[in-house]
């Protein structure tokens, strides 16, 4: 009988063994010892444990087993690496078999080799997951963006409920207005990547950073010889934008003959390069910003009517940073996190002065000065806390901010703190001409924190 | 020789298996695998003089709860439950995993695995929070990291020594 199974569970490419009731081998096949642990060769009266290390722990459920006749279990899809080499996946099935009465119970063990079948299921498994895990990445991407505007003001939070809202119309033109360091920026990346996918392209200009006879090449490319230098042809920005975002920083400051080709790449979506005939299309969303009050210049016939009403389809403006109440707090916190990375510092938080403080200042320099001013601190920190006097910021320095002793008054329309600081820096070093450590202690500074700052504003 | 028969156990894609090759050999691979079915690995471990064969059975995360899944379980004396610190669904789905688990191995012991952690910032983890979540006061949890090593040791030591105790 043996013999018959033997060559019936053999021609079908299945192992078994039969097992008494302590799991001992009273017999196996050849194929199943090929399909056995490559580390332990099975051996009669041997443990079934000791060569299938897979049933450790069943002892108990297939002594239960054996005495339930026509039972049976299985362990499906067991990975296995061969003596042949590759993983191969096989099917265990345990059977109790019928018994006479007072014989000793059995059970027949099958090993039998699915590595063709469960490849598929491991393949499509695979693609299946790999969809899932991408878009549970792209969910935590939005969220990730979402985030990063920090803040609970109503204001920020009016910005955040238009980000989204703007994610889903992704050829609507945005103009983000807002003053120096408010994050226009950050804001304009913010809105592509949550409307695009990752690999589109965010081309970004800064329109007053380019002399005006280069922005026109820099934003609509140029042919081979469409002038002197043109020694080859170039792709312009909104070619390089196609499919993705084009931010125009500082747009108040491009020349009026390039806005109304600008207009024209608005309205038709067509543009061409210098030197060419040839009209190419683009798919771009344009992202306008500016610190100017637009509708102003236009009113001065500095900015072109047609084109601020084409930009203005949706305006946002960023709230200044002193505007937002608590959000400062909750953002010098971010900072702080971020220096304490750079740093290798352990700063816990700042004192209930130091929020007072960022809470009272006026913010002429917004998101940009607060994350200067948390930089410097933490530099300077040298316990848990950043207290107010760490922050450097006037209204906390009695010597500026006392006109009797000093003679120093804040213009009501505010400062730019940091040229404040450069004219210092430079009239000390005058003063003590060029040295380091005279100029220091005009300024109640150790040397150390003095050159910290020249190099920080890059002055000689 | 003591033998102790050890599941991993949460969503695919969390690095279990990941997990079980940095522990058993020290490697890492960026690649990602899904794993079906059960893969069962081994590693010697020495605990208070006593030598410990860990059987780690490598179990996909699949959510199928049908009597061949559950046959993995049988016999289990714990389990390292893992969830991705990045994927908070993988957080609430460690609870599935755990009831079907205990269902059939209601004695066996259970650490928490809050595996990627290389990939969050130190700090923005708030484990206090999560174990909230998890539900599970009496388990140990660690941050682990697949990729960079940390806590994989630690963690797997935690469960060998509850399963002993």
């Amino acid at each position: 009988m043996e013999k018959y199974l033997e060559k019936l569970l053999q021609d079908n490419r299945i192992g078994f063994a039969l097992l008494d009731s302590d799991l001992r081998l009273l017999h196996f096949s050849e194929l199943f010892v090929s399909f056995a642990s490559p580390e332990q060769r099975p051996k009669l009266g041997q443990s079934i444990t000791e060569c299938y290390p897979e049933v450790v722990g069943l002892e108990e459920e297939l002594g239960r087993l054996s005495k339930t006749p026509a039972e049976s279990l299985t362990l499906a899809c067991v990975h296995r690496a061969l003596h042949e080499g590759g993983t191969h996946y096989l099917d265990f099935k345990f059977v109790a078999l019928p018994t006479q009465t007072h014989e000793e119970p059995k059970l027949l063990f099958t090993v039998s080799d699915e590595t063709d079948k469960h490849q598929l299921q491991q393949e499509r498994q695979q693609q299946r997951n790999e969809l899932l895990l991408l878009r549970a990445a792209l969910g935590a991407q939005q969220q990730f963006l979402s985030d990063s505007l920090l803040g609970s003001s109503p204001a920020i939070a009016r910005v955040k409920e238009l980000v989204q809202r703007l994610a889903q119309a992704p050829s609507a033109t945005v103009l983000l207005q807002g003053e120096s360091g408010t994050g226009k920026s950050h804001l304009a990346r913010v809105i592509h990547y949550l409307s695009f996918a990752a690999s589109a392209p965010f081309v970004e200009l800064n329109c007053a950073a380019i002399p005006e006879n280069l922005l026109e090449a820099e934003l609509f490319g140029y042919e081979k010889g469409a002038f002197t230098n043109a020694i080859k042809s170039k792709k312009g920005l909104i070619e390089e934008a196609d499919g993705g975002t084009l931010f125009l920083d500082e747009i108040g400051e491009m020349p009026l003959s390039l806005q109304a080709k600008l207009l024209h790449v608005l309205e038709t979506r067509k543009f061409r390069r210098l030197g060419s005939n040839q009209e190419k299309k683009v798919q771009v969303r344009c992202i306008a910003a500016s610190n100017r009050d637009l509708k102003a210049a236009v009113e001065n016939k500095q900015f072109r009517e047609d084109l601020f009403y084409r930009l203005n389809v949706v305006n946002l403006e960023m709230p200044p940073l002193r505007e937002l109440g608590e959000d400062i707090v909750t953002l010098a916190s971010h900072f702080l996190t971020l220096y304490n990375l750079d740093f290798k510092k352990k700063v816990t938080g700042l004192t209930p002065e130091a929020k007072q403080l960022l809470r009272a200042y006026h913010w002429p320099g917004n998101v940009r000065e607060l994350r200067n001013v948390i930089e410097r601190a933490m530099i300077f920190c040298d316990t848990t806390e950043i207290r107010s006097r760490d922050l450097s910021l006037p209204i906390a320095n009695e010597q500026i901010s006392a006109p009797a002793s000093t003679g120093f008054h804040l213009p009501e329309a505010g400062i730019q703190l940091e040229e404040v600081e450069k004219s210092f820096l430079t009239q000390a070093l005058t003063l003590a001409q060029g040295n380091k450590t005279r100029a220091a202690t005009l300024l109640g500074l150790t040397r150390d924190t003095f050159r910290y700052r020249l190099e920080k504003y890059g002055i000689e | 020789m003591i033998q102790k028969k050890v599941c991993t156990l949460g969503m695919f894609g969390v690095g279990k298996t990941s997990l079980v090759r940095r522990y058993v050999n020290q490697r890492f691979e960026e690649k990602y695998k899904t794993t079906i079915g059960v893969k069962v690995d081994h590693k010697l471990i020495a605990l208070e003089n006593t030598n410990v064969n860990l059987l780690l059975w490598d179990i996909a995360g699949t959510e199928e709860e049908t009597p061949a899944a559950d046959n993995y379980f049988r016999g289990a004396h714990g389990a390292l439950v893992v969830y991705d610190v990045t994927r908070p669904e993988s957080v609430q789905a460690t609870a599935e995993y755990c009831e079907r688990f205990l269902r059939i191995t209601p004695r066996a012991k259970l650490v928490f695995a809050g595996n990627k952690s290389d990939l969050v910032e130190a700090g923005r983890l708030n484990e206090n929070e999560l174990i909230k979540m998890l539900g599970q006061k009496n388990a140990q949890h660690f941050f682990t990291s697949a990729k960079t090593g940390e806590n994989v040791e630690r963690a797997f030591a935690a469960l060998a020594q509850a399963m002993l105790s």
